[in-house]
């Protein structure tokens, strides 16, 4: 039965377009403008940790970020700031690091752009572009001051006939340190993740948005699934079957598996576009967590779940054409509201309630928890929990309302 | 030998609408048994219940023994159905189709494929076989739907109105496969049909179907016997002496007057300018007799000894149609 469906999928080209290459199209549709408009930006907030107080470089730095324009700086201290940003009251946080002030030749020093897993990618990018270019700047001439410094005491250190530098050495030593700050800057930024395991994840636009968009069309599947079965419970095949000996439940799951299969594909498909293709355009490569078993238990209940509100929709719709016209709407919609096109902390408190009773809400937070966040299957428990909930509450009352006859 | 089927008292019910209304027959095995009535007589909700798509609401029906209820598995071997619609998927071919529905009944391998090309044989599809049924014309796709339903070699076969849209060299090819699967295979057919001329050639015994009730059952022979055939004589000065006479020979029921005939049933005159115009003392009497041949030997033997000239003949035979109309008061296709 599942092959004979599988072998129908296959020469229903259309069908696979639609499954496997509409959704890599939505994802570079939506994510290249991203790309392409993360260069603007505007007056932002920075909450900023100074784990260098009192150091002059420190406040050199801070001040210098005030001056770009662009970003208005609020040094707070760092108990407070972390537990702002656990509970997403702000959405990034730059952290200087203690020994910002002995930057030198010998000492690179790291500021730390740390940020909420629902912060805007655009927007930290942004950030991240003004934090890097006002501590190359910085750096730039704290490396050339250092390096003359460093003449000076080896001309002090030689004897008399060897003090013999001169305007081109100096202007060598410059065109050096220059170079350097190029290739090993002083003060680099790097980007992380605020985690509730604790753990720390370099991530990037594409992780946020490429699940959002995996999780619409396995859902977008469902409507294959319904109308796999009305349409064969309409044509007389499905009347063949009953005949034969097959038991009902062997010919339903033979309906399902099909396109259980077909969910997990997409899902392969969509992170394999994402891993491999998406750098090769420009954007950030996916990354896969650190936990592969959580990420493979997340997409299956998602299939799972998936199947299910098919098999719940063939219960209810008598033919295709309610089954089409049913699922259009109701899986778009709850792709909208579960936040497959943007996350759900941007939607209003009324409708963050809504979203939470959507299967794709849940499959978003098992997802990024496991992308995003860093964590592993401990944390996606309860996510993953309801996931299968939904999933069998659909399947429960699909196959309680479904009509053989 | 036991019969292949037994129905007892079968109702199948959608609410208070009794689809199939106390429905008993009995088929021997060997048999080719007809089930004949209008569209929505009830017969295509028998075949479901008989072949376990459908339950019955009340009532029993056993195959080859085994209760289509308790031993539905068992009984369910014994049986092929080929449903009125199209019951193949038509992007795949008709192997992939035959070989899928060959699966569910359990066959695989070599005998599956064998079986395969044996059906492919049977109703004439070995030659495009690979081709998807998308491409068929309508009188293949018909004959592929037999063929998926005699894969796994059923003792009774349901076909369900299997000639609906088919061209007439198909048709003949599917009779001739009943035949075959009949007479060959000894297969036991029940094979519905809203077209009396299909029962009449095909059908050992006929059961009339009308509303969800089994009106009549028997021979096509005995049902037919059951009303006088019809003979319209066209006759010039037929007086009462003349149909009293008629009527008083042995194998004539009743002579009476009919109303004239209307000129467009007359025959053409020989310059081909249209219908004879009839003659003045034009007259048509119409004739019942249980046996027409006899009968109208009889009817113009005596008009030749009375010297009276026959300007029209008209002969009714009674048939399956009639039959129906007799017991129904409609036709078959209304």
């Amino acid at each position: 039965m599942a092959l004979k469906d599988i072998k129908i999928l296959l020469r229903d080209r259309g069908s696979l377009v639609m499954s496997f290459v509409v959704p890599v199209a939505f994802i570079l549709a939506l994510s290249l403008p991203t790309l392409a408009a993360s260069s603007g930006s505007d007056a932002i907030l920075i909450p900023l940790v100074n784990r260098a107080q009192g150091d002059p470089l420190a406040d050199e730095f801070i001040a210098a970020l005030g001056d770009t324009g662009g970003l208005d700086v609020q040094v707070i201290e760092a108990e407070r700031a972390n537990a702002l940003l656990r509970e997403g009251d702000i959405r990034w946080l730059v952290e200087l690091p203690e020994d910002f002030g002995r930057m030198g030749l010998d000492h690179q020093v790291t500021v730390r752009l740390i940020a909420h897993p629902d912060a805007r990618p655009t927007t930290l990018e942004s950030i991240e572009r003004v934090l890097t270019g006002v501590a190359k700047g910085m750096a730039v001439n704290h490396q050339l001051l250092a390096a003359f410094e460093q003449l000076d005491v080896m001309m002090d250190a030689a004897p008399a006939e060897y003090r013999v530098f001169t305007s081109e050495t100096y202007i060598a030593q410059a065109r050096s340190q220059m170079e350097n700050s190029r290739s090993r800057p002083l003060v680099s930024v790097s980007e992380t993740q605020a985690l509730r395991a604790g753990r720390e994840l370099e991530f990037g636009a594409t992780n946020l948005t490429v699940p959002g968009f995996a999780v619409l069309f396995v859902f977008l599947t469902a409507q294959s699934t319904a109308l796999s079965i009305v349409q064969e419970k309409r044509a007389g095949t499905f009347r063949r079957i009953l005949a034969s000996p097959l038991s009902r439940s062997s010919l339903l799951l033979g309906k399902l598996i099909p396109n259980f299969i077909l969910c997990l594909l997409q899902v392969v498909f969509v992170f394999a576009v994402a891993i491999l293709v998406l750098p090769l355009l420009g954007l950030d490569r996916l990354s896969l967590g650190y936990d592969p078993f959580a990420l493979l238990l997340t997409t299956v209940l998602v299939a799972l779940c998936s199947t299910g509100l098919g098999l719940f929709i063939a219960g209810i719709a008598q033919t295709p054409t309610q089954a089409g016209a049913l699922s259009s709407v109701v899986l778009w919609v709850l792709g909208a509201l579960g936040g497959a096109f943007y996350p759900t902390f941007l939607m209003s408190g009324p409708l963050q309630t809504i979203s939470s009773l959507t299967p794709h809400a849940w499959a978003l937070r098992a997802y990024n928890t496991l992308l995003v966040y860093g964590g592993g299957l401990a944390d996606v428990l309860p996510e993953l929990a309801i996931l299968a909930g939904i999933g069998v509450a659909f399947a429960a009352i699909g196959t309680w309302r479904f009509s053989f006859e | 030998m036991p019969p292949i089927l037994e129905v007892s008292d079968l109702v199948r019910k959608y609410g208070d609408f009794a689809a199939v209304d106390g429905v008993s027959f009995t088929m021997q095995e060997g048999e080719v048994f007809g089930l004949l009535g209008p569209n929505g007589a009830g017969k295509t909700t028998v075949i479901s219940v008989l072949t376990g798509v459908l339950p019955p609401t009340s009532g029993t029906a056993r195959i080859g023994g085994h209760d289509i209820v308790r031993e539905q598995a068992a009984a369910k071997r014994l049986n092929g159905l080929v449903p009125q619609d199209l019951a193949l998927y038509p992007t795949l071919s008709a192997r992939d189709n035959l070989e899928f529905f060959g699966r569910i009944y359990g066959l695989s391998g070599a005998e599956l494929r064998g079986r395969v090309d044996a059906m492919l044989d049977l109703v004439g599809l070995e030659d495009r076989a690979d081709d998807p049924i998308e491409r068929y014309s309508g009188g293949m796709k018909r004959r592929a739907n037999i063929a998926a339903g005699l894969l796994h070699q059923p003792r009774l076969l349901f076909l369900d109105e299997p000639t609906v849209g088919v061209d007439p060299q198909s048709r003949h090819h599917i009779f001739e496969s009943v035949r075959r699967l009949n007479q060959e295979r000894g297969m036991s057919i029940l094979y519905t049909s809203h077209y009396m001329e299909e029962v009449e050639l095909l059908c050992d015994r006929v059961a009339i179907m009308d509303q969800g009730r089994i009106i009549a059952i028997d021979t096509v022979k005995s049902l037919v016997s059951m009303l006088a055939g019809v003979i319209h004589v066209g006759l010039r000065k037929a007086d009462e002496e003349l149909l009293r006479a008629l009527a008083a020979l042995p194998t004539v029921n009743s002579a009476v007057d009919a109303p004239r005939p209307l000129r467009s049933s007359l025959p053409d005159d020989e310059a081909g300018d249209g219908p004879v115009a009839p003659p003045a003392d034009y007259q048509m009497v119409k004739l019942e007799a249980g046996d027409v041949q006899r009968s109208l030997v009889d009817v113009i033997a005596l008009l030749g000894q009375k010297g009276i000239e026959i300007v029209s003949l008209q002969v009714l035979e009674p048939n399956l149609e009639n039959v129906f109309l007799h017991l129904t008061g409609k036709r078959l296709r209304e």
